[in-house]
């Protein structure tokens, strides 16, 4: 029987994304949404129509279609991304696809383009509900057009975000990302029928610097996240042969030095910067400090042929949490010289004792994660899984007994568990404690950590050396006869 | 140059030793069986050598390409079938070998010729529009043979491919490998059926404990010694059995075993056939009316036992002797 019906996608397309539609397409979680989504917004929109004498239709109808697609593209759309690598690894195909040219990268990518892909034919579907409420009149166009384009990049960046994490083993930290899901899915329709719409909406046509520059400022957010999300599940797929790690290492650092100058030569709101560093260093370390310390000879030749250069770039940049702890000392050491800059441009008090009390809690919150999983991890490939599991205990163990002191009036037992840094943001908003002795505490507790941290990693890339010289040797040129 | 080449190979998993300094060549054009219990490093090895692990020490080179140092030049030599592999969801076989097509860079009119030409040769066209998930394991294993021949490599590695199959699916597969091997490409495969093993390769690599203990031929290991250093011969005469269990006694170095109808299982203590030759004279120089005197095969279970029982018990895995040219069949 001759071959004919092979021709319904082209040549052009990625053979992931292909892939991924073939199946998507037909998946009964796909169909059903679609299907609902239609009938349910059909419905609601003629029940609208039917009272369209009322003044607040049109909001209403707007507010109807938005919230469906945003638990379309906000929840569901990215929710079916929580299984895409794992499947893959369970079922053994991860590998016969990496035996092909299809590389971690195209993978990853293409698993996410299918869903988002998916997530735009709903988004187009939607196109004649909004020509529909347009005649209900009161639209705010350019507004609600930019809040529909941000609900689906946020879906991008969710998706991104779920894919990601799919290559994680364990159940309990890929559900994580859900969490965060369910608090947007709690947010928009209270932003949306709380009589915030027309704000809402007003400021989405970015008519004032302010309103342009949150819009820029969010959709710069989401893609860094989706990105590094991204990015985080091609390295956890990736043969050790493939080095993803220091371009991502690079583009962190650079973004890092960015806001570093920027606090330090421009007068800008003191709370930036470190909200910056926060959203730049967490995704970037919680990759570099969990990777498993794998090291081939390809890997590091690159680094060698750049000489001197290369030899030192590789002690920041190589692929491995080795690597990874010296290379976010380095991110931290820039992020506190950025801080101090900025504190030299702002009025006296701003950046006190509080300020830098949180900074540094939060740096030992990722920092007390990988110390413990650097000791606690037997194996490199749950490294990942081992760091998100110190992590939430971290959190639990900095709300627990937050609760129980407050509500037995005895905060100073909080003390006994300084060791996890987190813990002093809480004792910071009580009176009876000295912020002063805190942030010196916490301080040491850092340094203390840092130190045991960077000991260990030193430690295991030792282990690189034997690899190293693989390499030299092979890149030496053959002694004269 | 070899088709495969592993070098001191070691593989450590933290401080469990997987591959143990393992060292073989396989020519092109053979088909070469991997045999081992189980955790004895097989499957490391040929992942290794699929360019899917990498060694802690030692090199693996495919068509003399180095595994580890390029990869991508390897893959496009393997054919690589892993001992278990899922399936897609919602995806029928055909698309199944449409992706695989696609992702090794085949395009339009070229992509389905060869798709045509794998599922022609792997008869899975009957089975083009079934969604590959609802394969018998059979049907899986055959879809997965076509997809690791779709670039149309030159070495085939296969893990365990007839693990769990039905004896038909089982002769099936062994006839498309067959075919294979006739094609000129060079096989490696793994499996615990020796006897099948046995029939297709020409080199049987046993691998222990990590370490490579034996790489012959399948007939040498059937003719190989036993446990004892014994080799066993299978004697019949025109007369009453007994004539050589009585001879036996008296006879140095000559063991009788086990009675039979015409005869009995005899142990000679030597591996040198000419000595055998000896013993055969001599039984007919003593009046025994010998019908027929012949070397006993071993089957591939136990020569593999032997070798394993060799090692546990601190004796030297030694190589079988040669074949002989003929075999020792005399008509009185």
């Amino acid at each position: 029987m001759p071959i004919t019906h092979l021709t319904d996608f082209s040549d052009r397309l990625s053979p992931m994304l292909v892939k991924e539609l073939r199946q998507g397409m037909r998946a009964r979680s796909f169909t059903l949404l679609f299907l609902v989504f239609q009938i349910l917004l059909g419905t609601i929109l003629l029940t609208a129509s039917a009272v369209s004498s009322s003044d607040s239709a049109g909001s209403f109808a707007s507010g109807v279609i938005f919230t469906m697609f945003a638990i379309a593209a906000l929840f569901i759309q990215p929710m079916r991304g929580i299984t895409a690598l794992s499947t893959e690894i369970t079922g053994n195909t991860i590998e016969m696809m990496v035996l092909t040219r299809l590389n971690a990268s195209r993978i990853v990518f293409g698993k996410w383009i299918a869903i988002v892909s998916q997530t735009g034919l709903i988004l187009i579907t939607i196109i004649p509900y909004l020509i529909l409420r347009y005649f209900f009149g009161g639209m705010i166009l350019l507004g609600e057009l930019v809040f529909l384009a941000l609900i689906f990049l946020s879906s991008m960046s969710l998706t991104a975000i779920m894919v990601g994490f799919s290559g994680t083993n364990a159940k309990l930290i890929r559900s994580i990302p859900i969490l965060g899901v369910v608090v947007l899915i709690n947010v928009i329709p209270s932003l949306l029928f709380r009589g915030g719409f027309n704000t809402f909406m007003t400021a989405c046509t970015m008519s004032d610097w302010d309103s342009l520059l949150g819009v820029v400022a969010y959709i710069c957010f989401i893609a860094y996240l989706g990105w590094c999300a991204l990015s985080h599940g091609i390295s956890s797929i990736a043969p050790a042969a493939e080095n993803h790690s220091t371009l991502r290492r690079l583009i962190a650092l650079g973004l890092v030095c960015i806001t570093a100058a920027i606090g330090f030569f421009y007068k800008v709101d003191a709370h930036i910067p470190p909200i910056m560093f926060a959203i730049i260093l967490l995704p970037a370390t919680l990759t570099a400090l969990t990777e498993p310390s794998f090291l081939l000879p390809p890997v590091y030749k690159p680094f060698l042929k750049r000489g001197l250069i290369g030899r030192i770039a590789s002690v920041f940049l190589l692929p491995g949490w080795p690597t990874g702890v010296i290379y976010t000392t380095l991110l931290i050491v820039i992020s506190v010289m950025g801080i101090a800059g900025t504190s030299t441009r702002t009025p006296a008090g701003v950046i006190n004792d509080e300020y830098w009390t949180v900074s540094l809690a939060l740096t030992g919150g990722i920092l007390l994660p990988a110390l413990l999983s650097a000791y606690f991890s037997k194996q490199e490939t749950r490294r990942f899984t081992n760091f998100m599991i110190f992590l939430l205990a971290s959190v639990v163990l900095t709300i627990i007994p937050t609760m129980f002191t407050d509500m037995y009036h005895h905060p100073s037992y909080l003390w006994l568990l300084i060791w996890n840094p987190p813990i002093c943001m809480p004792m910071l908003s009580n009176g009876d404690i000295d912020k002063s002795h805190l942030l010196t505490t916490v301080m040491t507790v850092d340094l203390i950590i840092l130190f045991l941290l960077l000991v260990t990693a030193i430690r295991a890339f030792r282990g690189y050396r034997e690899i190293m010289l693989q390499a030299e040797q092979e890149l030496a040129p053959p002694a004269a006869s | 140059m070899s088709a495969l080449k592993v070098q001191n190979l070691y593989r450590y998993f933290g401080n469990l030793q997987a591959v143990n300094g393992v060292t073989f060549e396989i020519p092109h054009g053979s088909v070469c069986g991997f045999v081992g219990s189980n955790g004895a490093g097989k499957t490391t090895t040929m992942r290794i050598l699929a360019s899917l692990d990498y060694p802690t020490l030692g090199s693996a080179e495919v068509c003399g390409i180095n595994v580890v140092h390029h990869p991508s030049e390897v893959r496009k030599l393997i054919g690589w079938m892993p001992d278990h592999f899922g399936n897609y969801e919602h995806m029928t076989v055909l698309e199944y070998l449409d992706f695989y097509a696609r992702a090794l860079g085949y395009k339009g009119k070229e992509r389905r010729q060869r798709i045509q030409e794998v599922m022609d040769f792997t008869d899975l066209v009957p089975l083009a529009d079934r969604f590959s998930n609802k394969l018998s394991k059979g049907m899986t294993q055959r879809l997965g043979l076509g997809r690791a021949l779709l670039h149309d490599p030159q070495v085939l590695i296969m893990d365990e491919p007839a693990a769990g199959l039905d004896p038909k699916a089982r002769v099936e597969l062994k006839h498309l490998i067959r075919v294979l091997a006739k094609e000129g490409k060079t096989i490696f495969i793994s499996s615990h059926i020796l006897s099948e093993l046995g029939e297709m390769c020409d080199s049987l690599l046993f691998i222990n404990n990590g370490r490579i203990v034996h790489h012959g031929d399948a007939e040498t290991l059937r003719r190989g010694s036993d446990t004892q250093g014994g080799v066993l011969y299978d004697v019949q005469v025109d007369g009453k059995p007994d004539l050589v269990s009585d001879w036996c006694v008296l006879q140095p170095n000559v063991e009788f075993l086990e009675a039979r109808k015409q005869g009995g299982r005899i142990r000679i203590d030597t591996e040198d056939p000419t000595k055998a030759a000896d013993v055969l004279a001599r039984m007919v120089k003593d009046g025994l009316r010998i019908t027929e005197f012949h070397r006993e095969q071993r089957n591939l279970e136990d020569a593999f036992i032997d070798i394993i029982g060799r090692l546990e018990a601190g004796k030297p895995a030694v190589a079988p002797p040669p074949m002989p040219q003929e075999e020792l069949i005399v008509d009185s």
